[in-house]
């Protein structure tokens, strides 16, 4: 197991389709970072014009601080809305497409019959899982540092900052935001790794890679879609995050209790490990 | 071997697949949800009340802090490129070769592709359109190919003041969407060839994000966008300038395309 895992795990760090997916996301965060700039710049006339004008007013950045414009509570920017428009892209085109690579291709006949195909299928799950996380954790994280050279740190004001006790670990929010911000990035390191493990649903049945990376990314804008819809009428009294596409926002506008984004997470999980495995064990040959 | 052949052959494998059944189910979403919005307004939807619905994306975006992202209108049209992008590659690493090299003309090839593209827009269309029709008539309404003022102001949030006519509605409505969605996929098309198809599906959908952020004809996405119409709120944009952007758009893809089959190897061409 520990081989096949190894194995595993360096092709999935090692091949390109990673690095390109890190790099396309770290470009969206870029745009962010730069549109950022422009408003601490804005900002920073301003407060500088009003204290010339000898108006009554704080030099406090509460307003324009750091985890105030960081697009991780949700997106603020023109970079981050595209990022966070199509991340489950990057997610599974980071290492998603191997599986139905390797059994179109005669590769799995080959792994399998030398370990065995549950212990082929577990290995390959993680390497999935992890370079799905880390192809949208590693931009989400870079752009929160990159954000911090510019953007100025300031504990963010109780009723001012867009998250509320509604939200996941709200209070870790106002009093230890750092801690919330890299707890944020771990969560959207498993958000990553479940929306890239989605590829295992469709197996073999699509021909071609694209389609494969791209099954994770239609099930959840349908299911957006669906819900955004469903809203309006059956599900008017409901007031919990339903979307897995915003799930990767901290402060979606919905509730997102600790609780109710890993049990979301667990059951997209069980549900593509549940396929994988159905295919792999019961149906070896399919 | 006759350029008509191959598209006869490309309408027989590209469009009769059974994912095209998955187009009514799609548009049915942003269909319900205009239903809800319509029967909370109190008001009674007309076919293209439906269609203008499902196409009609976001008002121009003023500050960030007002800009939601219209998710329905994105689903139908993401859709459409969902559906339009493995065939062609699809084709290239199957039977295609073996077509090519016994024609001996790539040029037909891959005019047979454009033209099964403009024809795979115009059944999603079609389709998108026989849903709503489907909808307007099971929820009481009516087949009118008219707009109605009340629903466009109560319940889509689109403040039309006069209705602007059946042909002027059908701009909007169906023509505007027809050819934004035929430019973007024909984009896809070239760009598939150029880049790996992953990258220009993503390509695409950053476009009609980017869109979203512009109120400009020459963004691809806005001609989709009956909330951005000139023909519904005076001083948007004209449908003229977008008509041709989209015009520009579709035979630059196909001259790039092209020009681009010509020059590669379709034998060594990866899966």
């Amino acid at each position: 197991m520990k081989s096949t895992l190894r194995s595993e795990l360096y092709k999935a760090l090692t091949n390109k389709m990673l690095y390109i997916a890190i790099a396309i996301g770290l470009a969206f965060w870029a745009m962010d970072v730069m549109e950022n700039q422009e408003k601490i710049k804005f900002f920073d006339e301003t407060l500088q014009w009003a204290v010339n004008s000898g108006l009554p007013i704080g030099t406090g950045h509460e307003g324009y601080s750091l985890f105030f414009l960081w697009s991780g509570l949700a997106p603020q920017t023109k970079g981050a809305n595209l990022f966070y428009t199509v991340w489950p892209v990057f997610a599974a085109m980071a290492y998603g497409w191997s599986y139905s690579d390797e059994r179109r291709s005669g590769v799995y006949n080959q792994i399998a019959a030398r370990t065995s195909a549950m212990r082929y299928y577990i290995s390959k799950y993680i390497a999935v899982f992890v370079s799905g996380g880390l192809a949208v954790a590693v931009p989400v994280l870079l752009g929160l540092l990159a954000n911090a050279m510019f953007v100025p740190y300031a504990q963010v004001v109780q009723g001012l900052g867009a998250v509320t006790n509604i939200n996941f670990l709200s209070e870790l929010y106002y009093t230890a935001p750092w801690a919330y911000g890299l707890i944020w990035c771990g969560v959207t390191f498993l958000c990553g790794g479940t929306a890239a493990c989605l590829c295992f649903v469709v197996g073999t049945s699509l021909r071609y890679s694209v389609m494969v990376i791209l099954t994770p990314y239609a099930m959840f804008v349908a299911i957006d879609a669906l819900t955004n819809s469903l809203r309006a009428s059956i599900l008017k009294n409901v007031r919990l995050i339903l979307s897995p596409l915003r799930l990767v926002w901290s402060s979606p506008g919905w509730a997102n209790p600790e609780w109710w984004v890993f049990l979301m997470l667990a059951l997209l999980t069980i549900f593509s490990f549940g396929i994988g495995y159905w295919q792999v064990v019961k149906h070896e040959l399919a | 071997m006759n350029w008509l052949k191959l598209l006869r052959y490309d309408i027989r494998s590209g469009l009769l697949r059974w994912r095209y059944l998955a187009v009514p189910l799609l548009f049915c979403i942003p269909c319900f949800y205009n239903w809800i919005q319509i029967q909370n307004a109190g008001c009674v939807g007309t076919w293209m009340d439906y269609l203008v619905g499902c196409f009609k994306g976001i008002l121009p975006v003023a500050s960030m802090a007002d800009f939601e992202f219209p998710i329905l209108w994105f689903l139908v049209m993401a859709g459409c490129l969902f559906l339009n992008l493995d065939y062609p590659l699809n084709d290239l690493t199957d039977a295609g070769q073996q077509i090519i090299v016994r024609c001996r003309n790539k040029k037909a090839w891959f005019l047979s592709k454009c033209v099964w593209s403009l024809l795979s827009t115009t059944v999603y269309v079609i389709l998108g359109s026989v849903t709503a029709f489907a909808f307007a008539v099971f929820s009481g309404g009516s087949t009118d190919l008219n707009i109605t003022c009340d629903v466009m102001q109560k319940a889509l949030g689109i403040f039309c003041l006069t209705n602007p006519g059946a042909a002027q509605t059908l701009l909007v409505g169906v023509i505007l969407p027809y050819f934004t969605l035929a430019a973007v996929n024909m984009l896809q098309l070239a760009l598939s060839l150029v880049v790996k198809p992953i990258i220009s599906f993503l390509t695409c959908v950053c476009l009609l994000v980017a869109s979203l952020f512009y109120s400009s004809p020459y963004f691809i996405g806005n001609g989709a966008m009956a909330a951005r119409s000139g023909i519904l709120i005076d001083g948007l944009l004209d449908p003229l300038p977008i008509a041709l952007a989209c015009a520009g758009i579709m035979i630059l893809s196909i001259a790039i395309g092209m020009i681009r089959f010509n020059r590669m190897d379709h034998l060594r061409w990866e899966e």
